[in-house]
């Protein structure tokens, strides 16, 4: 059962047609979303961001994050809606919370680390 | 087929870790995987529908080389080609390389890591599994997977994981022996740098293909299955790059053989995400926990063991303390290319399981993608680029300050670059304004680097010097190719009906017609562009919305120009209103750097193969 | 001196240890998420209804309701119809319908043939209410109480326990 649900949803992959988007009229308004749907996560689609994917459901949420511009919702407001909604997980920006504050600042405690290791614990030759 | 499974049998037991007649072991086990591997491209090429493989995989209307390729498609299948490509690497190992211990050892461990394959692939996942009654027809593939850039690209890219296995023998055997005994670094360094070209490639295929194929000219998505095969990437070229420093100067052995444990255990963990399910992804097979309990089992025997085997004999082997070189040397740059690239390698994996931890350890959910690797893979990488110009004007052991002289030509030439694009093109300086930056200094640092040893006559230079220069120049390639298609592309939309015209990217792109076209086993609808510049046709393009009846999916395919070094990619959708059509093109410019530098690295690698003799 | 070489011993079958209890642990994918917008007060839309008129968030106040998102098209919605049914007869309970990107008239003949425990089905062609609800696919369903807010949440089609769980709510 579980099989065919996912055949349905995550089958028609990312390669589906695509139809042009209705822009924003107001040009602000319209690269505000653009740079919106860059930060939103495709959920039917790995790795993909709303802007990109050429999904329904993409589609739909560029439609309705276009509505909400319109209407007046700033950036943050839009995001919360959305994020009310799928979780967390569909912002792709990463957040900066103390529970990932080990992903973020792993990679620059280790880099610290190994400078130190390599050239801090030497004997002048 | 019931036979070919039973000769599978035969030689899991001749797997065995013995110590004996090791050569003519290992050319049975190759002998009885090769059959059995073929007699699976065979089931699949005749459509033989009594395998349960066959059926899940494929359908009659597939065109033949698909039906060929779909034999490693799917989990079982890939098993057994990865099984028989590891087979493939012992049996030559076990020819070429002179007799020793190290070698004998190696070879025990390598047979053994074969058996735990050959295991999972008779107990957990085996592809000869029949079904009855035998359906007249196959389920087929997903159309995206036929693809000609896919079907060569798993057989390539396992030809580097399996390799990596040999490297991980290798440095346990070394550990078991006691010594790292004269030749030891050149050893490990030939059977290293094999699988690392096969990587390169594959993971370059593997990028390509989902830029021609996926249709919305992404090369490289952070997915979960394309970090699987970057990590080992990053661990194998640090792990070069420490075999060097091994073999000259014989220091650091112990990071030499950590690196080599820990590339195939990064090879393994992929396997693991990738199979178990433990992630979703657009590459994922289907899956089964069953399967992520036994690559468990296998990651911890081998890679568990290799670490066992560290912990327990490492100490062996200490290092002197006081390594004789200054700071300014270029074991000193090595080093530091090393701890960048494990950097990386930390950095990308972190990304790619911090999601799933999270999760389990606190019920969060959080997204990892390009955003995070921006800000962290970024800047590391530049650093080590950066370093990788430095690095080779260094001498062993003392590298005077003179050095620092010679950076200076490099450094005006990257300074006048840098205004050229500043006040010039008016690029801003922003991230991938400092990609094509330190894209010109590594191409002109290494550019003087062959300079000063060459003096542009004697060209009669050791082959891995040319391999050095030929590499890093890719390098160089690639991280312009990236910044510049990722920095400066163009994209634009539009619904057009024939006749329509559209100005793009100094193009000027017309839609002539749109037709439907019957393929083998689908139906398309085909829009017929011609692109002028400057008045002249320099291209009909035409992109397909592919429909496949029997597996019930959509396909796009994109149609591309090639444009010297620049792509102008164009996709057509869904009827819109007024007999138009949704048509959306983008303008990629200089991206066939990226493959062109990754072919390049991949050469260099290839050339220091082809030196006999050790030098420098 | 000798310790730090078991480092690497310790840490990997550290890692190894994780993945086994995230193995086990495996919920579903992570792309379906059950708790999400669990405690949350529906949100509000209106969309137009099968049989005319509109269907509103507010058509769903003050009782106990279910919500199903559903389509013609989708083969897996045909396997929960049975349930709903069963459902809105033994609990009495009010059942909205809601399609996602259908054709009325396939919705129409597909109630006919699958069954239509529905009071009032909304037609979602823009896919607006079903963003609203956080859908990434049908069928979907969620139970909602007299307050408004959401209680339970099923991705998917209604399977026997998620059947056995809303037996048991709507009984209270």
């Amino acid at each position: 059962m579980r099989r065919i649900f996912l055949f349905i949803i995550i089958f028609p992959t990312c390669s589906l047609a695509f139809s042009v988007d209705k822009h924003l009229e107001n040009h602000e308004q319209e690269m505000r979303a653009e740079k919106l749907f860059k930060e939103i996560r495709c959920l039917v689609c790995a790795g993909q961001s709303i802007a990109e994917s050429n999904a329904d459901l993409a589609g739909d949420m560029r439609n309705l994050i276009r509505d909400k511009i319109r209407t007046g919702n700033g950036d943050d407001a839009i995001k919360n809606y959305i994020a009310t909604r799928y979780g967390e997980r569909i912002l792709l920006q990463t957040p900066w919370k103390t529970s990932t504050f080990l992903l973020w600042a792993t990679p620059f405690i280790f880099l610290g680390g190994g400078i130190y290791f390599i050239f801090g614990r030497r004997r002048k030759p | 087929m019931g036979n070919i499974s039973l000769l599978f049998a035969l030689f899991a037991a001749l797997a065995g870790v013995t110590f004996k007649k090791q050569k003519i072991i290992c050319a049975t086990i190759f002998f009885f995987a090769t059959l059995a591997f073929f007699a699976l491209i065979y089931a699949h090429a005749a459509s033989d529908f009594r395998l349960l493989n066959v059926v899940e995989n494929s359908n009659l209307a597939k065109p033949f080389i698909y039906k060929i390729s779909g034999t490693w498609g799917n989990h079982e299948g890939s098993l057994l080609l990865f099984i028989w490509l590891l087979s493939l690497y012992a049996a030559l190992f076990a020819l070429v390389v002179p007799e020793g211990d190290i070698k004998k050892t190696a070879l025990a461990i390598e047979c053994g890591i074969i058996a735990g394959f050959l295991a999972f692939n008779l107990l957990a996942s085996n592809p000869f599994t029949t079904v009855f009654p035998v359906p007249p027809d196959g389920n087929g593939q997903n159309p995206i997977l036929q693809d000609i850039g896919l079907a060569i690209h798993p057989p390539i890219l396992y030809a580097g994981y399996t390799g990596f296995s040999l490297v991980l023998s290798l440095a346990i055997a070394a550990l078991i022996v006691g010594e790292i005994p004269y030749g030891f670094a050149q050893l490990l360094k030939k059977w290293l740098t094999l699988p690392w070209c096969f990587l390169t490639v594959g993971i370059a295929l593997g990028s390509w293909w989902a830029y021609r194929d996926l249709g919305w000219g992404g090369f490289w998505f952070w997915d979960p299955v394309e970090n699987s095969s970057l990590l080992p990437w990053l661990s194998a070229t640090a792990l070069y790059h420490s075999a060097i420093v091994l073999h000259k100067r014989k220091l650091f052995p112990l990071w030499t053989i950590f690196l080599s444990i820990f590339t195939f255990t990064l090879c393994l963990i992929g396997f693991f995400l990738v199979r178990s399910g433990v992630l979703t992804s657009v590459h994922s097979f289907a899956s089964d926990p069953m399967r992520g309990i036994f690559i468990l089992l296998l990651l911890a025997m081998i890679s568990g063991g290799g670490f066992f085997v560290f912990a327990l004999r490492a100490g062996k082997f200490s290092s002197r303390s006081d390594p004789s070189f200054t700071i300014f040397s270029r074991e000193s740059a090595i080093m530091l290319n090393n701890l960048f690239l494990i950097t990386l390698c930390l950095t990308v994996f972190l990304g790619t399981i911090y999601p799933i931890m999270l999760e389990v350890f606190t019920g969060e959910a959080v997204s990892v993608g390009a955003p995070y690797y921006y800000l962290t893979f970024v800047p590391i990488a530049f650093a080590l680029v950066f370093f990788a110009g430095v690095g080779p004007f260094l001498k062993w052991r003392d590298g005077n300050k003179s050095a620092s002289s010679k950076l200076i030509v490099p450094a005006l030439v990257t300074a006048l670059f840098g205004s050229f694009l500043y006040f010039k093109l008016g690029k801003k300086p922003d991230m991938f304004f400092s990609g094509i930056i330190f894209g010109i200094w590594l191409f002109s640092t290494t550019t003087y680097q062959f300079y000063e040893k060459t003096r542009w006559k004697n060209f009669v230079q050791p082959r891995t010097f040319y391999a050095m220069i030929i590499s890093h120049f890719g390098v160089a390639v690639l991280l312009i190719g990236i910044t510049a298609s990722q920095g400066w592309k163009g994209e634009d939309e539009k619904n057009m009906a024939a006749g329509e015209r559209l100005n793009f990217a100094g193009y000027d792109v017309q839609l002539d017609a749109v037709k439907i076209t019957i393929g083998k086993n689908y139906l398309a609808r085909r829009g017929i562009f011609s692109v002028r510049k400057n008045g002249q046709l320099v291209a009909e393009l035409a992109p397909e919305l592919r429909f496949f009846p029997v597996e019930g999916g959509q396909a796009t395919e994109p149609a591309i120009y090639y444009d010297f070094l620049s792509n102008l990619y164009i996709i057509i959708g869904d009827p819109a209103e007024k007999k138009s059509y949704a048509v959306r093109i983008y303008y990629k410019p200089l991206i066939v750097l990226i493959w062109l530098g990754a072919g390049m690295i991949a050469l260099g690698g290839a050339v220091s193969l082809s030196g006999e003799k050790h030098e420098i | 001196m000798k310790y730090k070489f078991t480092l690497p011993f310790i840490l990997f079958f550290l890692l190894l240890a994780a993945f086994l209890v995230k193995l086990s642990l495996k919920s579903g994918d992570d792309l379906f998420s059950k708790t999400q917008m669990i405690g949350i007060a529906v949100p509000d839309f209106s969309i137009p209804a099968l049989s005319g008129g509109r269907l509103k968030s507010h058509d769903l106040q003050g009782k106990t309701t279910l919500v199903n998102f559903f389509a013609s098209w989708c083969e897996a919605c045909r396997y929960e119809q049975t349930a709903l049914v069963m459902l809105a007869k033994k609990t009495g309970v009010a059942i909205y319908g809601i399609t996602w990107k259908d054709d009325d008239a396939k919705t129409s003949a597909w109630l006919k043939k699958f069954g239509n425990p529905y009071k009032k089905i909304g037609t979602d062609h823009e896919g607006k209410a079903a963003i609203t609800f956080g859908i990434t696919g049908v069928p979907e369903t969620f139970l909602i109480g007299t307050n408004g807010t959401v209680l339970f949440r099923q991705p998917g089609p209604i399977d026997q326990k998620a059947y056995d769980d809303l037996l048991k709510m709507l009984k209270k």
